[in-house]
């Protein structure tokens, strides 16, 4: 009776345990539930946030790469340790093409890599919200590029980080599936699969083996502190542990699983230590030095070392011990130690880290975002958007950047409204936000170069650039045009046939290429014909010490041209210069030419510079009617009464008692919000502006 | 049972797959005949090609649904189906042994097929010569920038396959901070593991190969030389190496095709000794441009060639300046200097070849077997990879001596049998220079650039850098030279890929052959480049150093 007590007891008590089991079970079910979608919301958000705010850098990232099918190309890649990975991440980079498409297959491809790092680690419950830490860190990686989309040298940059952490899981995985089948052989085909990743990975894949080699090690730590849990619960109720009854698997000594191990990680480490120095006699174009990073981002560029790029990748490194370590309370080895409550909290304080990092890195630089859509538009002949997007900068209280001007300026050339809205836009010389020195030469000046029809100089940049930072697809359009604009065809040919091999450039190349060897359809073209009637047609020797602005503005405020188009050109860039002499020959031309027009009017920049310049020189002798005095050209110049009344307005505002004392600096801040849009704000106030 | 039948289908479909992949390509039974030659890349119609050359890979660029080539040599033949006409390297061996054993012929037909009808297109024919070349070749790989040099590499190919390695890379040495340039690779005597190169900027110096060494030398050694060495030519036995030393600028072309515009300001020779790493040097003056030193294969000439400049001092400007604003002015002559090998001491110089202020000449290279001298003649300047009217020229230096009895006679009468060093014009002339014609190669030329050029070993063949395709990229061609010394039609460097040459965005760059492959592997060169180097010592023998700075040293023998 006593026994049957009992039994009914523990029967009890078994049914108690299981249906507290079921509970948990279902509990952790409900929390892996929930935490998947949490997931899935998450890259959602950061999905949309990337096409929302990084459509147009994500555009300009594949104009800005290159993928070409066949072996050639492929070649030039695999030279150094990685060019697979980089290959890959080239082929991939052209999706964003379609910035949505791209986004979607980036957030498909850190979706994947969260179902790896979950089914790597073993987490369940709310522990799997921490497999969103990588793609946390892919996103800072992906988002801090910033000008680094024009300098990073590592081809497919913007996917290599989420293509590594991918291939890296996966052959984690199958070494964790080779562990898990069987203690001895299993161990024995997982080291082998980490001397063949560490001797193929690194050629394919460059540094970013050692992270699979990382993750194998870390795998069998794991394996072990689970087989040892499994053995210490077996000998409390003298049965395998779960796996191993399941799959009917021999058992080692936990002793003798450790020195399996050990012996795991230190051929980890081996690995990783040798295999480099041994590949550098196959890789006969890699410095020895640079051997533990090859494949890797370089943050450098000439002297100036940017290390802060560097951190999202050493963070990135730290998520998967923060996994390992997750894996490892998972399965008791901190769990004494570990609560609930802390634990959530880590969780939270990890994840909420992770992500405040993310957007701190993100770069938000209203500039580049400003100077990539203004260049995106140039591109696809859309003029206003160019203007549209640095009118929207005038909201803004930084000023815009010597090349955002320039495109302004460019825009409004091309439209003819240059010499009526010049100065209505924002005017400035911001430097652009990078840790080194940016140049024009690599940001937007091939593309001014290309429309002013400085075509050898467009030609050369994106050669030289080609030969600094790899073959592009921009440097390539350019090529293409400039050589068939000067009447090099055959090579114009080369380059248009390669882009008609790219995903998304073919219909591109297909539509310039029948202009080749017709100059006379390019003069009726509406988008070449500008440029037909810019470009030199004497040749000199020249050279522009990486000085584009400079350089066009010097050139043509300099130049003499008969074309009308190219005449505008001069008296633009005399007027920019600031330079009177060059401007009234320019200015006498302007009006002499337009002047028998149907409805000709002088813009209004332009009266407004020459009444100012008469109004400094006025004794001078006219350019306009030589004997004549600036002063009395003055008054046969037909003036519009606005110029005139800006202008008294101006000077009134100057002599006022509590602006005449101000410095300069004070005087363009207090004029700023009244005659920011005048010439005579430009001429006085608008000093110092230093290009790039 | 749907599903089942699917997959049945795909099985079939697969193996037809296969079966059709395996299938031979077959000579169409019945075609039309087509009035022109197939467009083909690269142009080897009428080529002759060495008895050991790698397969002429080629493309066929006419539009077609299909294409079958047919390849004869002899009674054998061989037929391709495909667009790219690549041939298996045993049988290409085959079929220049066959045509070897005939008239060396080897005939193409290329049939095409548009819509279901068979075209055959006009014959071309191949021609394999008994003559072999060296089996190597080495160059310099090069995007045709500017300022810019990442990934330069120096590379040697096997000319009897496809295998390509690298020499030397610059990458291998060179990061973000410190970048470094490579340049003019050159071999004594084609012997590849008795060669010199050229490292620029980070860890710079001249790296030297010979006698199982290697080492890294700084040639300048006095500050009034121009600059460390430059363009090299190695003595063909004895260890010396000539130099000339350049102030080299380069500027821009605002519209021209050509680009820009390599120009030297300062040149002069130097002749170095490997052994006792002593610089000795060449008397000058310093209104010549004395460039692109070579040595006769006797060793008892250096030819070079050299400009005469003298700047109008009133205007005020740099000479760099002026150069630039004159660049079109500047015209190179060709001369040589006698060399006594005892006393290591150079005769007057003497001139080869006047170009006559209405062209300049160029890079002299000397056939092996001492009898013709080729070189390259452009309107002007001495770059002339960047000159479009850049063309092969050939001296034959036979006539030259032939003519020497005639013009001994007035070589006397003047009393000029040794002449004071002076200008171009005042010069003394190479004995019957006068008497032969430099004939221009028109059978090797074409309208674009054609200029870097080198001699095989036996001097049945010749390499040199053409821009013919598109005007921008150089590649290597190499044509055989026959027993009247004219050349065959010179055929592009093959290549496994056919359409290779079509996507590569890289130059050939200093085109030379080799006897074998360099055995030096690029980490044995990068770990001398990145140790110090060796500073030369400039040679007892050398003019006084006011005098090399003056030019007042002059050579009165």
């Amino acid at each position: 009776m006593a026994q049957h007590k009992s039994n009914k007891t523990t029967y009890k008590q078994q049914v108690s345990a299981m249906n507290a089991e079921k509970k948990k079970t279902s509990v952790r079910g409900l929390a892996t539930l929930l935490s998947t979608t949490i997931l899935l919301c998450v890259l959602l958000v950061a999905g949309y946030k990337l096409i929302d705010s990084e459509s147009e850098v994500l555009f300009k990232s594949q104009e800005q790469s290159l993928w070409l099918p066949g072996e050639t190309f492929y070649r030039t890649l695999s030279i150094y340790p990685g060019g697979m990975l980089s290959w890959l991440g080239c082929y991939m980079t052209q999706f964003f093409y379609h910035p949505a498409m791209g986004v979607w297959l980036m957030m498909s491809a850190w979706a994947v890599v969260m179902g790896l790092s979950q089914r790597l680690f073993r987490l369940r419950g709310w522990k799997m919200l921490l497999v969103a830490l990588v793609p946390l860190m892919l996103l800072a990686i992906l988002t801090q590029t910033g000008y680094w989309i024009y300098y990073q040298k590592q081809p497919g940059h913007m996917w290599v980080p989420t293509l590594g952490v991918g291939i890296s899981l996966v052959i984690a995985l199958a070494g964790d599936c080779m562990e898990r089948f069987s203690a001895v052989s299993g161990r024995m085909a997982k080291m082998l699969l980490m001397v063949a990743t560490a001797w193929f990975g690194y050629q394919w894949m460059g540094a970013w083996s050692f992270l699979a080699l990382a993750l194998m090690a870390a795998n069998s730590i794991t394996i072990f502190f689970e087989r040892k849990k499994g053995s210490e619960e077996n000998a409390g109720n003298g049965s395998a542990n779960e796996y191993d009854r399941l799959n009917e698997k021999k058992t080692l000594s936990t002793r003798s699983e450790a020195i399996w191990c050990g012996a795991t990680v230190l051929l980890a480490v081996v690995l990783a230590g040798i295999i480099p120095q041994i590949e550098y006699n196959i890789f006969d174009q890699t410095m020895r030095s640079e051997v533990y990073v090859a494949g890797m981002p370089c943050f450098r560029y000439g002297q100036d070392d940017c290390p802060v790029y560097r951190t999202a990748y050493y963070l990135l490194a730290l998520c998967f011990v923060v996994l390992t370590v997750a894996s490892l309370i998972k399965n008791g080895i901190f769990e004494s130690k570990v609560k609930k409550t802390a634990a959530a909290i880590v969780i939270l304080a990890l994840l909420g880290g992770a992500s405040s990092f993310a957007l701190k890195r993100w770069n938000h630089d209203k500039n580049f975002h400003a100077e990539i859509a203004m260049a995106n538009a140039i591109e696809r002949q859309d003029w206003e958007g160019a203007l549209q997007t640095m009118a929207a900068c005038a909201n803004d209280t930084i000023s815009p950047t010597r090349v955002m001007v320039m495109m302004k300026n460019l825009a409004l050339f091309r439209v003819g409204r240059v010499g009526d809205e010049m100065f209505m836009y924002p005017e400035g010389s911001r430097q652009q936000e990078a840790e080194w020195t940016v140049r024009m030469t690599q940001v937007g000046g091939k593309m001014l170069y290309y429309n002013y029809g400085k075509l050898n100089f467009c030609y050369r940049w994106c050669m030289e650039d080609g030969v600094e930072f790899g073959w592009r697809v921009e440097q390539l359009k350019y090529m293409a045009l400039c050589a068939m604009l000067k009447g090099e065809d055959a090579v114009a040919h080369k380059y248009f046939n390669l882009l008609k091999k790219t995903r998304y450039h073919k219909e591109w190349a297909e539509k310039y290429e029948p202009f080749i060897g017709h100059q006379d359809k390019m003069r009726e073209d509406t988008e070449l014909s500008p440029i037909t009637y810019l470009k030199e047609f004497g040749d000199r020797l020249d050279a522009d010490n990486t000085l584009v602005e400079l350089y066009l503005l010097q050139t043509f405020a300099n130049g003499r041209g008969a074309d009308p188009v190219y005449q505008e050109c001069t008296l633009m860039c005399s007027l920019i210069m600031k330079d009177i002499d060059l401007f009234w020959p320019r200015f006498a031309e302007y009006c002499n030419r337009h002047a028998k027009e149907e409805g000709f009017y002088v813009p209004r920049y332009y009266q407004e510079a020459a009444y100012l310049y008469c109004q400094l020189e006025p004794q001078k002798e006219s350019v306009m009617w030589p004997g004549m005095s600036n002063a009395e050209a003055m008054k046969r110049l037909p003036f519009d009464q606005g110029v005139i009344d800006r202008y008294q307005s101006f000077m009134q505002f100057n002599s006022r008692p509590d602006i005449a004392p101000l410095s300069e600096q004070e005087k363009a801040r207090a004029f700023k919000p009244l005659y920011s849009n005048t010439f005579y704000y430009f001429y006085f106030l608008m000093r110092n502006q230093k290009t790039n | 049972m749907n599903k089942s039948r699917n997959i049945a289908k795909y099985i079939f479909l697969l193996a037809l797959l296969c079966l059709s992949a395996c299938k031979n390509a077959e000579v169409p039974a019945q075609f039309a005949e087509g009035k022109s030659m197939p467009d083909i890349y690269p142009d080897y119609a009428g080529v002759t090609v060495p008895c050991n050359i790698a397969p002429l890979n080629f493309a066929i660029e006419n539009e077609a649904d299909n294409y079958v080539t047919r390849i004869k040599a002899g009674d054998n033949e061989w037929v391709i189906g495909e667009q790219s006409v690549m041939i298996d390297e045993e049988d290409w061996q085959e079929i220049k042994q066959t045509a070897l054993a005939g008239n060396g012929a080897i005939s193409i037909e290329v049939f095409t097929e548009n819509g279901g009808n068979w075209t055959r297109m006009k014959p071309f024919e191949m021609f394999v010569s008994k003559d072999s070349i060296d089996p190597y070749i080495s160059y310099r790989l090069i995007a045709p920038s500017y300022v810019t040099y990442e990934g330069l590499t120096i590379n040697q190919r096997c000319l009897e396959n496809f295998d390509e390695s690298v020499i030397y890379s610059n990458m291998i040495n060179s990061n973000e901070k410190d970048g470094q340039c490579i340049n003019c690779h050159s071999y004594q005597n084609y012997d590849p593991n008795t060669m010199q190169f050229h490292v620029r900027q980070a860890h710079g110096g001249t790296v030297i190969a010979h006698d199982g060494k290697i080492e890294k030398l700084n040639l300048k050694a006095s500050d009034n030389m121009t600059s460390a060495g430059v363009y090299p030519a190695w003595h063909p036995t004895l260890p010396l190496i000539a130099y000339s030393t350049n102030h080299t600028g380069q500027s821009f072309h605002t519209y021209d095709k050509q680009k820009i515009e390599v120009q030297d300001t300062y040149s002069d020779l130097i002749l170095y000794d490997v052994e006792k790493q002593e610089v000795q040097p060449l008397p000058r003056d310093t209104n010549d441009l004395d460039c692109f030193p070579f040595w006769s294969p006797d060793g008892k000439y250096l030819y070079y060639c050299s400009a005469h400049y003298e700047m109008n001092d009133s205007t005020g400007r740099t000479k760099e300046y002026d150069l630039i604003l004159n660049y079109q002015d500047v015209h190179y002559n060709l001369y040589r200097r006698a060399f006594d090998e005892k006393t290591r001491q150079f005769g007057p110089q003497q001139m080869v070849y006047n170009s006559g202020d209405t062209c300049s000449a160029t890079l002299p290279r000397i056939s092996p077997d001492g009898r013709y001298l080729m070189f390259t003649r452009g309107d002007y300047g001495v770059f002339h990879i960047w000159h479009s009217s850049s063309d092969l020229y050939l001296i034959d230096l036979t006539q030259a001596t032939q003519a020497q009895a005639g013009n001994k006679s007035q070589q006397a009468a003047k009393g000029s049998g040794v002449a004071e060093l002076g200008s171009a014009s005042e010069a003394p002339t190479f004995p019957g220079w006068n008497g032969c014609e430099a004939r221009c190669l028109r059978e090797l030329n074409s309208p674009d650039v054609d200029s870097y050029h080198s001699w095989s070993s036996n001097g049945k063949w010749v390499i040199f850098s053409s821009r013919r395709y598109d005007g921008n990229f150089t590649r290597p061609f190499i044509a055989h030279m026959n027993e009247d010394g004219t050349f065959t039609r010179p055929f592009e460097l093959p290549q496994a890929n056919p359409s290779f040459h079509q996507e590569f965005l890289r130059s050939y760059n200093i085109p030379e052959f080799m006897r074998g492959p360099v055995t030096i592997k690029p980490q044995e060169f990068a770990k001398v480049i990145f140790a110090d180097s060796i500073q030369a010592k400039l040679s007892p023998n050398a003019p006084k150093e006011a005098d090399i700075a003056t030019g007042a040293s002059r050579l009165n023998k």
